[in-house]
């Protein structure tokens, strides 16, 4: 058995013994604890109750005494029927009665009795003129107050309970008695109240002869005064002994005086088992029963442990769970040791025991690693001797038999390599290029016919010389710079520069610089190849130079005519009719878009000839681009597009050229309007990214004929299906806005389907752009 | 309450724009004086014609262009310093736009991008509302 293994069992087995232990402990004790408590709690309530049944019966009998006692029930009982002053009292007296009544919503009538036993007076008027002369609230209640026990009422069968007390005169003498009978429903409160001990717990009265007289929980009120009970609990409530004892001295000590807890384990009515106790009431010779099911309280046990169960299993889980990862940590380097012991063992000496514990097993890991380190150490002494005296057999060996090959095979290149060098040699040497050689510092060493004919020197004039003799100065840096890119064994193609003739004259030449390696790939010299490009060079100006002024030129007329118009359309030569007026607009329009197209001209020509100027300072994207969305407001809106954003709420400022993004930007998203049509969307995102900014505008417009792509982005270039379609255009913009984006070391790119729409991306570097002077801005 | 009339000297060599110019200038409640060479605009300044405010192009007859008229009317001994000068021209370089404003100009606009109107009220935002 593994160690691990071990320690998880022992261990486990400890702990379940344990918590079994305690868990038996503890359930004895808690049902002990809770037995005790609720028998403690089943009491107490019982005697709480019974103690407020009596206090309620008290009150009820000193209402009574006081009613009786008021002056107005002697006035009324002395005042003789025949006299005047008799219908006033008798108004008198059914008011009172009346508003007794209303005192108590359980009361339900207040009435008076002569001493003939005839009502004279009732808060219910059919009731005066009955015969109670036999009603024992009659005959009782002339002595003294009495209370009549819960009865049924004829004739309706209400039950109900009553009250009587004598009337008396100034000298003590009866003249009548006050009867109040009432519905017991705040005695059922009273004796029901709320439970605490669970939905078994039932608490009732029962009168002298055992029925009930509050409703039973499970039987309801159909019980009353119909069903007797013969339990353990009614029978104990009326031993003679328990009824004195409680008369004379209340609850406090009768379970000395009974020498039992009170609490009784036995069957109720419904012959179910039960644990419960009862209090006898002596004012009304009443016996108060309360209980609970007994099964109740098992299932309150049962779910104690059932709790208790599955914390131990809890506990037990999380125990072994830490074991487990304990026992792993000792484990663990005990199991790399015996493992790296294996693999060392099997011959490999450059095993190294990983073990960084600071403990016994670590520093037996380390004793290991440092045996296996000199066991190493012996073995490759002997090795190495071995290798060493192999190889130089096998060296020796080799290189003789390379020698005879190589000897053999140059004996054969040397014819062929001959000719052939003979006839490359012949081609450079008349080629219309310049073919310049020369050492690694730049010293001439060999100079074709080319060369002679495009800088006017002869080859054995200049062989030996510096380059630098065919350069003007500020060229020199160059050539340094070239020489040394070119030692470092790169190359440089179709570098446009300015050299320097015999003559002084300056010439534009395109040079491609290689470095010369023999054969062993060592640079040994370097070769030149210069070609005139003046004639290109001047075509490529002139053409732009053209642009340029042909621009300026073209705008002061331009301009002439956009203020003229504008003058006219001002009605600042009289007034305009309306065709005139819409026929001048025309004008006004074609002569704006005349001034666009020269604009973005303009601005291609500048970025041909490199002289357009980048000013960078701390920009924020979107705010050109809300101020962009804005100016296309109204084309948005009558074209009913949606137009969402997507704007970074973080995204910083960056060195750019607000000039030139505001025309990335604006071509993009004037573009996304143009070429969307009616009801279109339109989404413009601007977001972080790692190490740039991403402008992403998408539309669900016309798109780009998939066989065009590849073209968008050249000069003049408009697609076909634009073209059909009514839409103004250059085809400047979007080449004007990859030459920005690209100066900018930015990216451009889309994708595109037809009839779907189109998404362009850029991102600008967070770095922003390089500050570039030049003579002209674009607009 | 009468507005002062402000006096305008337009600097242009474009017959055609001048007229627009002087046109659209009265119109909005200016005096005009036109001028089409430096050496001109210098001849109504050095009279004593009183100028308020001067409407330029770069490009002008003759020799001179309105950069070498700023320098002269922005020199520190010029009594003419504190005339504000609003340049109008399409030469929209860089470099040129930052010599003007180097000397003082009040603001530059290109030509074929502004609306006549709109470099007025421009104009006339600048200048304070003097009352008679």
């Amino acid at each position: 058995m593994k160690i691990r293994s071990k320690i998880n069992l022992r261990y486990t087995i400890s702990f379940i013994f344990i918590i079994s232990l305690v868990g038996l402990f503890v359930g004895i004790f808690t049902t002990a604890s809770i037995k005790s408590r609720i028998y403690s709690y089943l009491y107490a309530n019982n005697r709480a109750r019974a103690e407020h049944v009596r206090t309620f019966i008290e009150d009820q009998k000193s209402t009574a005494l006081i009613l009786a006692a008021a002056s107005v029930y002697r006035d009324f009982m002395l005042e003789p029927i025949t006299s005047d002053q008799y219908p006033a009292i008798k108004e008198k007296i059914d008011k009172r009665l009346i508003r007794t009544l209303e005192t108590d919503s359980n009361l339900f009538e207040a009435l008076i009795i002569d001493m003939s036993g005839k009502t004279v007076a009732s808060s219910d008027p059919t009731q005066v003129g009955n015969d109670e002369s036999r009603d024992d609230y009659f005959i009782k209640g002339k002595e003294g107050v009495f209370f009549k026990d819960v009865y049924f009422m004829e004739p309706n069968h209400k039950i109900s309970y009553a009250l009587a007390a004598p009337i008396m005169g100034d000298d003590g003498e009866v003249l009548g008695v006050s009867v109040l009978r009432y519905v017991p429903d705040r005695l059922y409160t009273i004796v029901q109240g709320e439970k605490n001990l669970g939905n078994s717990e039932e608490n009732f009265l029962i009168n002298n002869n055992k029925f009930f007289i509050t409703p039973s929980s499970f039987l309801g009120t159909s019980v009353i005064l119909r069903q007797k009970i013969e339990t353990k609990n009614a029978n104990d409530c009326f031993d003679p002994r328990e009824e004195e004892y409680v008369r004379k001295n209340g609850y406090a000590g009768l379970v000395q005086f009974t020498n039992d807890s009170q609490i009784v384990q036995s069957k109720d009515y419904r012959n179910v088992g039960i644990i419960g106790t009862h209090a006898y009431i002596p004012e009304t010779s009443w016996c108060l029963i309360s209980k609970v099911d007994s099964s109740e309280l098992m299932a309150f046990r049962t779910r104690l442990i059932i709790i208790f169960l599955s914390m131990c299993v809890l506990a037990e889980l999380l125990f072994l769970i830490v074991g487990w990862r304990i026992s792993k940590v000792i484990s663990r380097p005990i199991l790399k040791l015996s493992e790296g012991a294996a693999i060392i063992e099997k011959g490999n000496l450059n095993y190294n025991i990983d073990i960084k514990t600071n403990d016994e097993i670590g520093q037996l890991g380390r004793s290991f690693n440092k045996m296996t380190a000199t066991l190493k150490q012996t073995y490759s002494g002997i090795e190495k001797k071995v290798k060493e005296q192999t190889s130089a057999i096998i060296d020796q060996k080799s290189a003789l038999e390379k020698q005879q090959a190589a000897i053999l095979n140059i004996l054969e290149d040397v014819e062929i390599e001959k000719n052939k060098a003979e006839y490359l040699a012949s081609i450079v040497k008349s080629a219309e290029e310049a073919v310049i050689g020369k050492t690694k510092e730049g010293i001439i060493t060999s100079w074709n016919q080319g060369a002679e004919k495009m800088y006017g020197y002869m080859a054995d004039e200049i062989s030996g010389k510096s380059i630098k003799i065919i350069a003007p100065p500020e060229k020199f840096e160059e050539i340094d710079h070239i020489l040394h890119k070119v030692a470092d064994g790169k190359r440089i193609e179709h570098f446009a520069t300015i050299r320097k003739r015999k003559d002084g004259s300056l010439i534009d030449v395109s040079i491609s610089v290689a470095p010369m390696k023999d054969s062993a790939g060592k640079i040994i010299g370097v070769s030149t190849i210069a070609t005139d490009i003046t004639k290109e060079k001047q075509i490529d100006k002139a053409k732009t130079e053209f642009v340029s002024l042909a621009s300026h030129q073209l705008r002061t007329p331009l301009s002439a005519i956009n203020w003229y118009a504008e003058m006219l359309l001002a009605g600042d030569a009289g007034k305009l009719n309306k065709e005139q007026k819409q026929y001048l607009q025309e004008v006004y329009n074609g002569n704006q878009r005349m001034v666009d197209l020269v604009n973005s001209l303009l601005n291609v020509s500048r970025i041909e000839l490199g002289t357009f100027a980048v000013e960078p300072r701390p920009t924020n994207l979107v705010d050109i681009a809300k101020s962009l969305l804005n100016e296309l407001a109204s084309e948005i809106k009558e074209k009913k597009l949606t137009v969402k954003n997507n704007f970074d709420k973080t995204l910083p400022k960056i060195n750019v050229d607000p000039k030139l993004m505001r025309m990335v930007i604006q071509n993009l998203l004037s573009n996304a309007v143009k070429y969307t049509p009616e009801k279109g969307k339109v989404n413009v995102d601007i977001t972080k990214q790692k190490s740039d900014i991403l402008i992403k505008v998408a539309d669900t417009g016309y798109g780009i004929p998939k066989h065009q792509q590849d073209k968008i982005f050249t000069k003049l270039f408009r697609a076909d299906n634009i073209r059909e379609k009514d839409t103004e255009g250059t085809g400047l913009g979007l080449y004007i806005v990859k030459s920005v984006v690209e100066q900018s070391n930015g990216k451009i790119w889309f994708e595109s389907e037809e009839n779907k729409g189109t998404t362009f991306f850029v991102t600008i570097p967070l770095s922003g752009m390089k500050k570039k002077e030049g003579t002209k801005s674009l607009n | 309450m009468i507005m002062k009339r402000y006096s305008i000297l337009v600097c242009e060599d474009e017959k055609p724009l001048l007229l627009a110019v002087q046109a659209k200038l009265e119109k909005s409640g200016f005096d005009v004086v036109t001028a089409r060479s430096v050496d001109q605009a210098l001849d109504y300044l050095r009279d004593g014609v009183k100028i308020d405010v001067i409407w330029l192009d770069h490009y002008l007859l003759g020799a001179a262009n309105g950069l070498d008229l700023v320098s002269q009317l922005k020199a520190a001994s010029s009594p003419w310093k504190n005339i504000p000068i609003f340049v109008v021209s399409n030469t929209a370089s860089d470099d040129k736009v930052r010599s003007y404003l180097t000397f003082g100009v009040t603001s530059y606009f290109t030509k074929a991008d502004y609306r006549l109107d709109q470099i007025i009220a421009d104009i006339k935002n600048y200048l304070p509302k003097k009352l008679v």
